[in-house]
């Protein structure tokens, strides 16, 4: 083959045309996948709805359950038995008494002596007497 | 900017922004090139076209993950030579790399067939695959040396090498036909 028949030949050959329906078949394809893409879109908003709204009832009937538990606990409170709190007692850790080794007697110093007192207590300065002579008579308005 | 204007490489990624007009100004920039490759390596009109449309609908979803390594028609070429592969072995069980070289009895000369395209194929028939690849890619699709060389995935130098090899066989002269040495 010459290159004159291969040039002819390349200009034949670009002149081929994909078929006009080709792009129309192509979009209806992609368009459909699209539309398959889409498609779970309304199953997945459904299936969240629904694992929104279990998540919540859970959470209530989880806080009812708590608040039941309260209120029972509360009515159901009442004086510890003697049984009950003998059982606590028991269950305290006994404290050994100390044996007479572990006693020991401290020496304590000697307290140092008292101060003596050098003078007594002064006397009262004026006996009963005088005192007596402090309080004002009555005035004797009959000897007066 | 309008898509008919904008680089192969904006319109991938309009696409990849979501831009459905993007695809399709793909498919219109792209389609008569894929059809006549499809052409070439298949053997009926309708099975080209079946063929550009997978390539399409591959590259629906392949082009979203595209990451701008290659040129987008480089992406779009070698989908097209895997998906002519695949028509291939599902119509006879053999891809066309395994294709013999004399081919008279072939059934594909009964279906409605595009001319030239058949005498393309008749035309590099006698090639090995990566010289019958480089001569429609160089020759007919009149890519430059890079842009063949990043279709094939393989270096210019290579490329370079299998078009002198292929025109020696085909004894015909590269610079004849307007292609650098």
């Amino acid at each position: 083959m010459k290159e004159s028949d291969i040039e002819k030949l390349r200009k034949d050959y670009r002149a081929i045309e994909a078929p006009p329906a080709l792009a129309t078949r192509i979009r209806a394809h992609t368009a459909e996948q699209q539309n398959r893409r889409r498609g779970w879109l309304p199953a997945a908003v459904g299936a969240a709805f629904a694992v929104t709204a279990a998540f919540f009832l859970f959470t209530n009937l989880q806080q009812d359950e708590r608040l039941t538990d309260t209120l029972v606990a509360e009515n159901s409170t009442s004086k510890p038995s003697m049984a009950s709190l003998a059982r606590v007692m028991q269950k305290r850790p006994t404290v050994s008494a100390p044996s007479m080794s572990q006693v020991r007697v401290r020496t304590l110093p000697a307290p140092p002596p008292k101060p003596v007192p050098q003078s007594k207590k002064p006397p009262a300065t004026k006996s009963y007497f005088e005192i007596e002579d402090l309080i004002p008579k009555e005035k004797d308005h009959a000897h007066s | 900017m309008p898509l008919e204007d904008a680089t192969d490489a904006d319109l991938v990624r309009e696409f990849k922004a979501g831009n459905a007009a993007a695809f399709d100004a793909i498919v219109l920039r792209f389609q008569d090139r894929i059809y006549r490759l499809a052409s070439i390596w298949l053997y009926d009109r309708q099975n080209a076209g079946d063929a550009a449309q997978e390539v399409f609908l591959r590259a629906y979803k392949g082009l979203r993950r595209f990451r701008f390594r290659a040129a987008p028609f480089s992406w779009l070429y070698r989908c097209t030579r895997n998906v002519c592969n695949e028509f291939n072995r599902q119509r006879r069980g053999d891809a066309l790399d395994d294709e013999p070289a004399d081919d008279g009895n072939r059934p594909h000369q009964a279906h409605e067939d595009d001319s030239a395209a058949r005498q393309v194929r008749e035309l590099v028939q006698v090639l090995p695959g990566r010289q019958r690849e480089v001569v429609v890619l160089r020759i007919f699709e009149e890519l430059s040396v890079a842009e063949t060389a990043a279709a094939m995935g393989c270096r210019e130098g290579t490329v370079k090498a299998l078009l002198h090899k292929a025109t020696q066989r085909l004894k015909i002269s590269a610079s004849n036909l307007g292609l650098e040495p």
